[in-house]
């Protein structure tokens, strides 16, 4: 199926950006078109489209080599890469030859058309031969580029504080001028011959020419090894003018390409872009490298062969640019799902993705359990045992869509919701000292309120005033950078930080575009009041800039695409920040935001981890995180709307048994994953079974954990349970399994006493005072902790405890402890 | 995501990414309990438990053996206790600074200490006494954060605590947890990056009351085995219906860690170790009933059982004496300690553990030169003093010094990185060893702090 359609690069830093709208129509066109052709198996392949990719190549210099790539398409989209296969005409049959499948070398100068023949197909393609460019070579930006690439600037290696034997290069190259003085002027220079550029000590080492520490790096064959000899050749200069850059590289296949079956093969084509507008094919110039080796296999040419069904990436990387791939394998084995009706695009894109990758997805979800896993996603606590019988006792026809709208109204939802954002902020008194009160209560009215996100956003980077009267002004409790980092990662997705002191080791950005950003945040100035509690005034100095750490010059703000803002005199910069952030135009805000719920309700981010957006770290599913988004945006922000969409659709509402082909998958929502209850969950929710409160130090009896504004309230129960302690802004939480649990709920004091107490004076005194039978309370129990009725084997079961207990209320108390301690319960499935 | 290759020689720091790695969150896979699987199996199931505390000391490690099996007992002074009014006091500064206490002399002739810490004085040849220690932050979250971990605290990196880090270094002995703390310092005594697997076991009752029992390890009173079982059997039935759900092999994982719990509940081994009341009562009395003196004692008691690294503190004795400074340190807060520490130097002596036993005792600053108009001293990280002993230390010596006022470093600074370096050091670590974080972020163990030798050692 046309699966990704342009969007499997789309694009995270600074390539072009895909319109919205244009994306949408061609999603939308072709997904209807995917779900009304089911069926063909996936090895009877009918190809009915040739396409050649790139479709205009550019070829520098007569001997220039360019590949291309044949793919043939069936009706279902899917593809076969048909290189080996083709036959070629050339309209000008001396301008080019074929030295290889796919590889054409250059004759003369000129342009031919390039006709291509698979059985009953055609396609055409233009070949231009181009004279060859004077090579300068430039030191920062293709030299520099080569350290970081192969390691050399690491800290285990010359990045080094002190550098590694005698030769010192900025973490990172981060200070590209003090590594052109190391090259180039240190040790008496010795490390450049000009004369003898491959007898430079540069090349003679990293080629293991002279045995090396850091091993045999460069392969003296390699566009890098030519790429230092032309640039010493030169004379070795710092800067050289007006060269034409590589701006950006293109990777072919350009849609989502599923391989049929083990050993099927897909070359790669990659097309660089120089700032003089040229061309010039990289496919053997390039680094690839595959982030999951078991399912793909890529070689040095860029030939990627399938090893075992699944789903992989492949790395481009080049001079400081890198781009990702994703391929799957398709399964062998018959996927037979029952079909299910899609509920909106999301199942549409989903059920696409499975199909072509040959994976069935499991059935949908009993009323039980859907009931107790709406609740625990959307509003965090369980359903009392009169509400499941009430949801299940019912009329059927969109129970489970009225039973969203219901829970979005409760005030359980904006507790819930606020305690992660609070996680997120990194809430704690750590940051926000004697603030965090009022921003967890900012929070919970923002989520209350529904206050579109883009306005949630706006008012959080554009707050001031007191941190006792303004919560959301406790953002701002923390240094510049600090926010910098933070509002990057919250409402971008990006992780910049490592960007704070050097350039960062594996995304695009630089020093200079973490500093730019922390620009924005340079009006900010606080008093505070003294002594403790601190209440602090936040406000705005129009006239204050900030200044770069070392060189102490005024840092102009920038966004992180790259563009400058014109930001006038007595202007809040950051208002000029937020409106950049939350425009319908951003690429990262609403994409990163929709991961987020995604990932909230889904148990798996699309992009993962959740803000982690960037060129190298591909969504798994681009359309639907394109889609999302769009559609998030369409509906101005609407948070309310955004979990409709995902809590409506039949995948959400999936069973959580996996299908005998679905056990492995892991990314693509075959099933629901299971999700451990957090702590505030499992407590919350086990004060609601017993019936008996849990006392929080500083807090009303009574109050539930996810009201506590602060991770410092102690209790050992949550902390054991993975209650992050928000000393960094983090969205998931650990899932831990550990002994210590195992050992608190065997022998510890919350759990057991909380039913001890509850058999005395809560939940399962009043049961027994009300004169139920065991019967009726093993059922009561059952609908409260697990939301379902128990089996009448798991009746016999319950009653053969009660029976052997000393006495009734034993027996009740230790089925309750084994209810509370089962998997069923512990997971929200 | 860097792809580049690994250094070498880092195979353990790899498996602890991994182990981080999957820790986080989605994929509901998760670094196993306190201790560990990996360690479990490392020390040979719990078999291993059966063995007795005395079968195991009288199995008597060689010589060797015992240097490299060496254990920690942290003290931490939290608040920051003056060092005018104990370690290094300055009787010739002007009488605003020097304060009301006057120093005596120790059984190491030339090194006088707090005349209010008398039995400390008589222990003197068995510690070292490091004056010029500094630090880099006046405020008490920060501070703990940075004695016990190593680093200031940073947004983009969640620092493990020595403890955490000795924990995955040295791995379980004898079936106890490796990293125990008795003390109200979470906020810095965590695993940091390291997961959850390298949590402290913290036993949050107070050692010195009477009905001090240990969270998690004792099966309550009115509960007996036969009703443990009986619900174990009823949970097991339950989750055999949802045996299916799991694709992971989690609830694998969750049984195993349900029989081992069972296993150490039922453990002598265990119990033993943290069971201060079988000590004789004249020793326990030296010790002090307070939470130091006991929480000292119940350290001396899991070290020599096998713990690797004990944290404690003295609870609700806070030495951050803003006001009514002299009054407090010399009716609580130096009677406790002293009583507290000269036991400990000399019990751990007295057992030969002295010399596998680092001991620390550090605030996360000191104190102001000098007195306010409250009679109190407030934050100064600028200098302060640090007590180590045992592990190879020399005792009955001063290492550093600080100037006339006790106000900066004069001789031999000591960074508060230089301090981490001298403890790992002591405990057989590399202080250069270099983990990653999840985020593949190098962080050197000692931050580039330089360990001291000689003359300390």
């Amino acid at each position: 199926m046309h699966f990704a359609a342009k969007h499997s690069r789309r694009c995270y830093a600074g390539e072009s950006l895909p319109s919205f709208k244009r994306s949408r129509a061609i999603v939308l066109g072709l997904v209807t078109a995917a779900i009304l052709l089911q069926a063909s198996s996936p090895n009877a392949f009918e190809p009915e489209r040739l396409i050649i990719e790139p479709d205009v190549a550019f070829i520098r210099g007569v001997g220039g080599t360019h590949t291309l790539l044949f793919t043939a398409i069936d009706s279902e989209g899917s593809r076969r890469d048909v290189t080996p296969g083709i036959q070629v005409t050339v309209d000008v049959p001396d301008l080019v030859r074929e030295i290889s499948p796919g590889t054409f070398e250059a004759r003369k100068f000129g342009f031919a058309r390039l006709r291509a023949v698979y059985q009953d197909l055609r396609a055409e393609a233009v070949v231009i031969v181009q004279p060859r460019r004077t090579s300068r070579v430039d030191f920062a930006t293709e030299v520099a580029p080569i350290f970081s690439q192969r390691g050399c600037n690491s800290t285990n290696c010359h990045g080094a504080l002190n550098g590694q034997s005698g030769f010192k290069l900025s973490l990172f190259g981060y200070d590209p001028d003090a590594d052109f003085e190391a090259v180039v002027h240190h040790s008496d220079g010795r490390r450049i011959d000009r004369n003898r550029p491959e007898k430079s000590l540069l090349l003679m080492k990293p080629t293991f020419e002279i045995s090396h520490g850091g091993g045999h790096l460069i392969q003296r064959e390699s566009f890098d090894y030519q790429t230092l000899v032309d640039w010493i050749l030169d004379g070795a200069p710092k800067h050289a003018g007006n060269v034409a850059r590589l701006q950006r590289i293109d990777v072919y296949p350009t849609e989502f390409t599923v391989l049929e079956g083990l050993g099927a093969t897909q070359q790669i084509v990659v097309v660089g872009h120089y700032t003089d507008g040229s061309q010039q094919d990289l496919t053997q110039r390039v680094r690839y490298s595959t982030e999951k080796n078991e399912v793909l296999e890529v070689s040095l040419e860029g030939k990627v062969t399938a090893r075992s069904a699944g789903e992989g990436t492949v790395l481009v990387r080049t001079l400081g640019h890198v781009q990702a791939l994703r391929m799957g394998v398709a399964a062998a084995g018959p996927s037979d799902s029952q079909p299910i009706e899609p509920a909106n695009f999301i199942d549409e894109l989903v059920f696409d993705k499975l199909r072509q990758l040959n994976v069935p997805h499991s059935q949908l979800s009993t009323d039980a359990e859907f009931i107790r896993r709406v609740y625990l996603d959307t509003i965090g606590i369980l359903p009392t045992a009169a509400e499941t019988r009430r949801f299940l006792a019912g009329p059927s026809d969109d129970r489970r869509a009225r039973l969203v709208d219901e829970l979005l109204r409760r005030p359980e939802y904006a507790e819930f919701w606020a305690v992660k954002w609070g996680d997120l902020f990194a809430n704690s008194v750590l940051t926000s000292s004697d603030g965090t009160a009022y921003l967890q209560d900012w929070l919970r009215r923002a989520f209350e309120e529904n206050t579109p996100y883009d306005e949630f956003v706006t008012r959080i980077l554009t707050s001031t005033g007191s941190t006792w009267e303004v919560g959301a002004v406790n953002f701002f409790s923390r240094s510049i950078e600090d926010v910098t980092t933070l509002a990057s990662q919250a409402f971008l997705g990006l992780g910049i930080e490592c960007a704070r002191c050097h350039d960062h080791p594996s995304a695009r950005w630089t020093r200079e575009d973490f500093l730019s950003m922390a620009a924005f945040f340079s009006q900010l100035a606080g008093k505070g009041r003294r002594p403790p509690p601190v209440e602090s005034i936040r406000y705005i100095e129009y006239d204050k800039e900030f200044r770069h750490p070392e060189t102490k010059q005024v840092v102009r703000p920038r966004f992180l695409d790259g563009s400058e803002p014109l930001i006038r005199p007595l202007e809040d910069r950051r208002a000029v920040l937020a409106r950049w952030m939350t425009s319908n135009d951003n690429p990262w805000f609403a994409h990163a935001t929709v991961n987020r719920f995604w990932n909230q309700f889904m148990g798996r981010p699309l992009v993962d981890p959740v803000d982690d957006f960037r060129a190298s770290n591909p969504a798994t599913n681009e359309a639907l995180l394109d889609r999302l988004a769009e559609d998030f945006v369409e509906h101005g922000y609407d948070l309310h709307h955004l979990i409709r969409m995902i809590a409506n659709s039949k995948t959400y509402q999936l069973s959580s048994a996996p299908e005998p082909g679905n056990r492995d998958d892991e990314v693509n929502y075959s099933r629901y994953y299971l999700k451990r209850l957090t702590a505030e969950q499992l407590i919350d929710s086990i004060v609601q079974i017993t019936g008996v409160p849990q006392d929080y130090l500083g807090y009303y009896p009574g109050a539930r954990a996810v009201t506590l504004a602060d991770p410092g309230v102690p209790s050992a129960f949550l902390d054991m349970f993975d209650r992050p302690k928000r000393d960094a802004a983090k969205c998931e939480r650990n899932e831990s399994v550990s002994l210590r649990q195992a050992m608190h709920l065997l022998v510890g004091d919350t759990v057991n006493e909380k039913i001890r107490t509850s058999a005395e004076k809560g939940e399962l005194a009043s049961l027994l005072r009300d004169g139920k039978s065991d019967n009726e309370i093993v059922e009561h129990l059952y609908l409260a902790a697990l939301s379902r009725l128990p089996e009448p084997s798991e009746r016999d079961d319950c009653q053969t405890v009660i029976s052997r207990a000393k006495d009734r209320s034993t027996g009740l108390q230790n089925v309750l402890w084994a209810l509370v301690s089962t998997n069923e319960f512990l997971y929200n499935h | 995501m860097v792809e580049r290759d690994a250094p070498s020689g880092k195979s353990r720091t790899a498996m602890i990414h991994r182990t981080t790695m999957r820790g986080r969150g989605y994929y509901g896979v998760t670094p196993p309990g306190i201790w560990g699987r990996r360690e479990f199996l490392r020390m040979g199931s719990l078999s291993a438990l059966g063995l007795g505390l005395g079968d195991y000391l009288r199995l008597g490690a060689s010589q060797a053996e015992r240097v490299l099996d060496r254990a920690c007992i942290m003290i931490v002074l939290d608040g920051g206790p003056p060092q005018h009014e104990t370690f290094d006091m300055k009787p010739e500064a002007p009488s605003d600074v020097a304060g009301s206490f006057k120093p005596i002399p120790t059984n190491v002739p030339g090194i006088q200490i707090c005349e209010h810490l008398p039995q400390i004085a008589r222990q003197a040849d068995k510690f070292a006494i490091l004056r010029s220690v500094y630090g880099d932050t006046a405020i008490h979250f920060t501070g703990v954060y940075y004695l016990m971990t190593g680093f200031m605290p940073l947004q983009s990196v969640d620092f493990p605590s020595r403890g955490a880090v000795v924990a995955n270094e040295l791995g379980p002995r004898n079936g106890l947890p490796p990293y125990v703390l008795n003390a109200t310092l979470d906020h810095a005594a965590g695993p940091g990056f390291l997961g959850s697997a390298y949590s402290p076991f913290w036993v949050r009752s107070d050692p010195s009351s009477p009905d001090f029992r240990i969270d998690d390890v004792e099966i309550p009173l009115d509960m007996d085995w036969s009703e443990i079982s009986d619900r174990r059997w009823l949970v097991k039935r339950l989750d055999a219906r949802f045996k299916e759900r799991d694709t992971k092999g989690l609830f694998a994982d969750r049984e195993r860690f349900f029989q081992e719990a069972e296993s150490i509940i039922r453990s002598p081994a265990v119990k033993y170790a943290f069971d201060i009341a079988s000590e004789p009562e004249p020793l326990r009395n030296r010790y002090g009933r307070t939470p130091i003196g006991q929480g000292c004692l119940l350290a001396r008691r899991l070290v020599e059982g096998g713990v690797r690294f004990v944290t404690i503190n003295a609870a609700r004795a806070i030495w951050d004496t803003h006001s009514d400074n002299f009054n407090r340190c010399e009716k609580v807060l130096l009677p406790e300690f002293d009583a507290a520490f000269a036991t400990l130097m000399d019990d751990l002596h007295q057992r030969g553990l002295l010399e596998s036993t680092l001991v620390v005792v550090s605030g996360e600053f000191g104190r102001t030169p000098k007195v306010n108009p409250n009679a109190g001293r407030d934050h100064w990280p600028q200098v302060f003093s640090v007590v180590l002993a045992g592990a190879g230390i020399q005792g009955g010596q001063v290492y550093g010094s600080s100037d006339a006022v006790g106000g900066e470093p004069k001789d031999d600074p000591v960074s508060m990185e230089d301090l981490t370096a001298t403890i790992y050091d002591r405990l057989g670590i590399d202080p250069d060893k270099e983990y990653h974080t999840p985020t593949n972020r190098p962080v050197r163990l000692a931050n580039r702090g330089k360990p001291i030798r000689a003359p300390l050692v």
